[in-house]
Formats: C-alpha cells, structure tokens, sequence
C-alpha cells in the first residue's frame, strides 16, 4: 500500500511541466483533442511521471488536453484536491461519482475531435462504454505505451531518484540481513529502515529454504520511481552466480534471450524499472523480447532452488551498473 | 482455513447464485480489489490480476499469474490451479466450456473493473449465448457476515491493531516528521506478523482538514495527531482511529474529543443485528447535529460514518440514506470522523463485531483523546 512519503513536486516543477509538454505533442500528432490516461492505487505511474500525483486510493482519470493544462477527474471527493494541489502540479480537479459522465463534460470544453485512451485494453471495459455512451459524436482513438515508452530510458529526475531508491532498497535489505529473530522481525527491520528512508510504498516477499536459509525479495517505491532486489541469507551460490553472469551479459543491444541464457540454468525474471510496480504484467505485448537500449534501468532477478538473487541495474554500453548493491553504489 | 469453512462459502455463495439465476461466478482480482478471490480460495495473492471460477455445481478452477500459482495450491481450497494468460484467457475459456456448453449467465465480480481487454477476451471466447453480468454487490452481500474462522483472524488482527497504535504514540517527538511514524508503526505492524497496513495521517492544529498520506512535516509540541491505521493479518482487515496529542490537550481538542466520543458511542449503542446502516449514522450524526455542528457531517467534510471490515478494507459504507441490513457477525467499524472548527479533523473509531443485542469488540485501546509528553 502507499503508505509512505509523499512529497510534493516542489523543484521539479519544470520536469514535469516539460514532461506534460511532450505528451502534448503525442496528442497532437494524434490528432486528438486529450489524451485520457486511466490510474487506480494499485497501477499509476504514468500519471505520477505526468503530474507527481499519487494516487493512494481509488481511481482516476488524467486529461492531457492538446492545448492547456491538465486535469484529474476522479470519483474521489473534492475534500481531497487540496492536498492532490499541494503534491502535484495539478491545479484542475474534478469529482463526481459518475466519471464518465465527468469526462463527457470536460471533453465537451475542449470542443470537437477524437480523443485519444491511452492503453485502452487496460482500461475498465465498463468505464469505456460509459465514456462511449456519454460522448456518441466523439470519435476515440488507440495510443499505445504512449508514456511508458518516454519513461524507459529515466531522465535525470528519474535517474536520480532510482540511485536513491537503490539506496533505500540495500539499506533495507541489510537492515533485515542484521536482523536477529523470527522472519518476522527481519521483515520489520526491513521496513522500517526503508520507510524511515522515505519509501512510498514496499512490496516485499520472503520464504525460507530450511537450516535457517531465508529468501528476500524486495521492491521499493521512492518518489515516482520503484527498484528491486533479492537475496537469500545462508547460501545461495546458484542463484548468485547466476546473477553474476547475467549482470556480464546486460549491455546496450541485448535481448532478454541473449541474458537468460548467459545465466545459465536458473530461472531468470528481467523487468523494466517503469513495470516494477506491477511486476511487469501490464507490459505490452510487443515489448517481449525487445532489445534492452543504452540508459534503460532494469530488475535482473534469479531463481534456483528456491534462493534468489537480484538487483536493479543501469545499462549502458559498457555494461551494467547496479544501483541495489549497496558498494558499488557508494564506489 | 478448514475445508468445513470452504464448503460453508461456497454453498452460501451458490445459494445466491440461485437465486439470482446465475450458473457461475467468475471473481476478478485486479492488484487493489482480491477480496472475493481471497474469500474463495483463502490465498494471499501478489499478481495484478487473477481469476476464479466456481461454477453452481462441479469443481472450481484457479487461474493465476505464475507468480501466485503456488500460493492458491498451497491453500488448498482449490485443487484446479491453472495459468492465466491476460492476453487470451484459454485456459478460461476451456473451463467455462467443458460442461459441453458455456454458462448461460455468468456473473462477474469486480466486472465494473474488469479491463478492456480480459472482457473481450472472455465475450468473444463464451459467444453471444452467454449475459454477463455483474456478481460485485451479491458477492460482498455475502462476506458482510463472517464466519467462527474469520471472526478468529479478525480479533487477532485487533490484537495487532492495538499494538500498531501503541507504536506510534511511542514514536512521538517534536521534530519527528509524519512519514517516520509510519516507518516506526509498521515495523511493529510487520513484527506482530500483519502481511498489509494501508495508514492515513495528519498532524497539526485545528487548520488539519482531511487525512492523507504522510508527508515531511515535523510534529510539534501542542499538534493533534490523527490516524486512521488498517492492517491487514490473514487476508482480514480491522482499523484504529485515534487522535493523539503532543502534549497537553487544548480546550478545544478535549471538546472535540468529548464530541466524538458522544457520536461514536450513540452509534455503537443503535447497533445490533438487525438495525440499518442509516440507523447507525444517524445516531453518530444526531449528535452533531444536536450540538450545532450538524454541517459537518455531509460531504463537504466527511465521508461516512464508519464502514464494513472483512477481507476487504472498506466494506459497506455507513450512511444516512442507506438501509443495508447489519447482520449478526457482520464485521463495521463505528467512526463519526470529520472535520470541526473546534480542533480541525477528528478521528475515532472502533471496530466491532455486531451481535444479537449489541455488539463484541475487537480492540482494546482506550478510547480516550491521549496526550503524550515526549
């Protein structure tokens, strides 16, 4: 759950003024009047990457209109646009139990033309025919990955926040290896060292191997951004050598197949920084397989015989930087 | 949970589909609402979505992510586990299928959040020979009362939230920001064994208009500091509100409080099995309105007055207006929380148990408007 800091966009207004700015042109070049982007608790990083908005209960919807500012409209009462004002760079707020009926609305300001739902497939399929019924004369139009594909290589926002929730993640993970005590205590100590370092949300996982053997799997959500490791405490030589030889495989140009393979016969997990959140299970299609680009960041993560090991990774051409190892960070 | 306590579910759950003339329910679980997938399977999920199906007669089918295939086995409700594929849903399909002929009314929970794609997937592949329709409110219908099992794990849950609360009143300090206090009640949280927490804060003075997340604000010495803390043990949810004070009370703070208290305990004495969510709202807010502050409690300022606790977090909602029936076992928490001009946003309340002729509680904090002197 996000539970953690949320901090306001504060400096980094321009970011994300310059952010929005792009996803303008998208719709633009769409030949669409807004762009819609549909959020809940659990799923909505594209709009904290647009706004710095976070969405912690709930759902929503983002309009990006072709011209102007955006907007949020959501079911969630108006009693909380102050603070949704306070933390993000959104200024227009907007509730209703009946969202389609709000979207209609907005849209009717804007005028005439499409509109364009971003990653639609994902969308409640009732929330789109509402919004379909609600606005018969406007045409909709598909855009796909049209912000997730502008987050696969992090800005310098980005990237700097990821080095820190690297950060927070080793400091996390060494906390629970210095842990004395049942997993549970290791579990606490785990949280407490990374939401006391900020941590929004925390998604962690543990199972234990037998002889006091115990997995760790952790990912962290700091600011917008979400790195992941995993480390098995009393012995995992597999699983770590495992890692160790696909870290040598991950550079700008290989593929996914190139890097399981280099790893050898353990099971291996690879996901885009920008999937983290959930896993990786709303990623497109057409992203499987897919090449890894110089400046990506990625969450290598390998199985054998229950232990796991892991760690989130900037690529370049020269190989592949972890940021959740807690040395070499510091080096 | 015993096989005797799945058997229970699932006959109360085909009962209603009877009822309703359903021939199945398929329970959707996106990543933020696994509810009814938990109540039938009893697994704790981690993939953002999965699906169960359990049709009027014959054996239910699991369909999980890879990630959660272990976890419904191991619970051992299901013996049917199978892969979920989001972008075609065959094994879905193949199941809904293998009586000869897809159900001729299939009802959905959660369908009101089942994406675009999953819902082509499953009208293309059952045909137009199959009404879908909504199973979200007969399914919540049922786990409003809970059973001897879940009733154990709730009260234990109590038992951790009465222990998270304790953490947090020991962290404050002057200069301690919102967001370490969330670090220090979870760690305890975490210790006691809660697998989830979802946890809203405020701090300050009477400017203090709603609860959110926390922030970096550092506490000082006369704020009020108010939460509203859920974990989440077992799959089950129970919730806190207290405010606490950093220091000593003001006047207006103790005359908040005396508010509240007056309006929660007028709840808590209009329920029992039997009586409607409107009675007990209306018995919080008569309070309010007795005393002049009746403005508040509309939605200007406040949500509800309290709401259903189970494997959901926010179960039905405790309105004036609303004449759902509270039956006995049904799991509510009584919180009259809004915001007052005389110490800003307030926040208590207790969950309960609703019983014949009252109603057991299930926490044992004080409910007293604390001060701590850091």
């Amino acid at each position: 759950m996000k539970r953690g800091l949320v901090a306001a966009a504060g400096e980094s207004a321009p970011v994300y003024a310059a952010r929005l700015e792009r996803m303008r042109a998208r719709v633009r070049e769409a030949g669409a009047v807004a762009a819609l982007v549909y959020g809940d608790v659990y799923r909505s990083d594209d709009i904290a990457h647009l706004t710095n908005l976070c969405i912690y209960w709930n759902e929503g919807v983002l309009a990006v209109p072709a011209e102007g500012p955006p907007a949020f409209l959501a079911k969630l009462s108006a009693r909380v646009h102050p603070w949704m004002r306070r933390t993000s760079v959104l200024e227009d707020l907007r509730a209703s139990q009946k969202l389609a009926q709000l979207i209609a609305s907005y849209l009717d300001e804007l005028g005439a033309g499409p509109v364009a739902l971003v990653d639609e497939d994902w969308w409640p399929a009732d929330l789109v025919a509402d919004v379909r019924a609600a606005t018969p004369d406007r045409a909709t139009l598909a855009l796909v990955d049209a912000i997730r594909e502008g987050r696969l290589v992090p800005d310098e926002r980005d990237l700097a926040d990821l080095r820190r929730a690297g950060e927070i993640v080793a400091g996390a993970l060494a906390a629970a290896k210095d842990a004395e005590g049942a997993v549970t205590e290791r579990i606490a100590a785990l949280e407490f060292a990374a939401r006391g370092a900020g941590a929004r949300d925390v998604l962690v996982h543990a199972h234990s191997l037998g002889d006091g053997a115990l997995a760790l799997e952790l990912t962290v959500q700091y600011a917008n951004v979400w790195a992941s490791a995993a480390r098995t405490f009393g012995g995992s030589e597999s699983a770590d050598a495992g890692l160790q030889a696909a870290r040598a495989a991950l550079v700008a140009g290989s593929s996914p197949l190139q890097i399981a393979r280099a790893a050898g016969e353990v099971e291996l997990a690879l996901v885009h920084h920008c999937d983290l959140g959930s896993a990786g299970d709303y990623r497109p299609a057409t992203d499987v397989g897919r090449s890894l680009a110089g400046g990506e960041v990625v969450a290598v993560t390998v199985r054998s015989d229950g232990a796991v090991a892991g760690d989130t990774f900037h690529i370049s051409a020269a190989g592949a930087l972890p940021l959740t190892a807690a040395a070499e960070v510091t080096a | 949970m015993t096989l005797s306590e799945r058997d229970w579910r699932w006959s109360r759950v085909r009962a209603a589909m009877d009822e309703a003339g359903l021939d199945g329910i398929l329970a959707y679980a996106p990543g933020w609402r696994r509810e009814d997938l938990r109540y039938l399977a009893d697994a704790q999920l981690r993939g953002s979505f999965a699906l169960l199906y359990l049709p009027r007669e014959g054996e239910a089918a699991a369909f999980t992510l890879p990630i959660d295939r272990d976890a419904v086995a191991a619970a051992g409700w299901v013996a049917d586990v199978r892969a979920l594929d989001p972008f075609g849903l065959e094994e879905v399909l193949d199941r809904l299928r293998s009586a000869g002929k897809p159900p001729a009314r299939l009802g959905i929970s959660h369908a009101e959040l089942l994406p675009v794609a999953l819902r082509r997937a499953l009208q293309d592949g059952l045909g137009p020979s199959t009404a879908l329709q909504s199973a979200t409110g007969l399914m919540s219908g049922i786990r409003m009362v809970k059973s001897d099992e879940e009733l154990a794990r709730m009260r234990h849950c109590g038992r951790i939230t009465d222990s998270g609360w304790e953490a947090l009143v020991a962290a404050l300090r002057p200069g301690v920001t919102e967001y370490e206090l969330v670090a220090h009640t979870e760690a305890r949280l975490k210790a006691m064994g809660a697998t989830d927490n979802f946890m809203l804060i405020a701090s300050g003075g009477d400017e203090v208009r709603g609860m959110t997340p926390p922030s970096e604000r550092r506490l000082r010495r006369g704020d009020m500091v108010r939460t509203e803390l859920t974990p989440q043990c077992d799959g089950y949810w129970t919730q806190i509100c207290r405010s606490v004070v950093l220091g000593r009370a003001n006047e207006g703070q103790r005359e908040s409080f005396e508010l509240f208290c007056e309006a929660m305990e007028a709840g808590l004495a209009a329920l029992r099995a039997g009586v409607t969510v409107h009675d007990v709202a209306k018995a919080e807010n008569d309070v309010f309105r007795a005393r002049g502050f009746g403005d508040y409690c509309t939605a200007k300022f406040t949500r509800v007055r309290g709401h259903g606790l189970g494997a959901h977090l926010d179960e039905v909602p405790i309105v004036e207006g609303v004449e759902t029936v509270l039956e006995r076992n049904a799991v509510v928490i009584v919180h009259p929380n809004t915001y007052t001009p005389l110490a800003g946003y307030h926040v208590l309340g207790d969950p309960v148990v609703v019983t014949d002729d009252g109603w057991e509680p299930l926490l044992h904090t004080p409910r007293v408007l604390f001060e701590f002197d850091a």
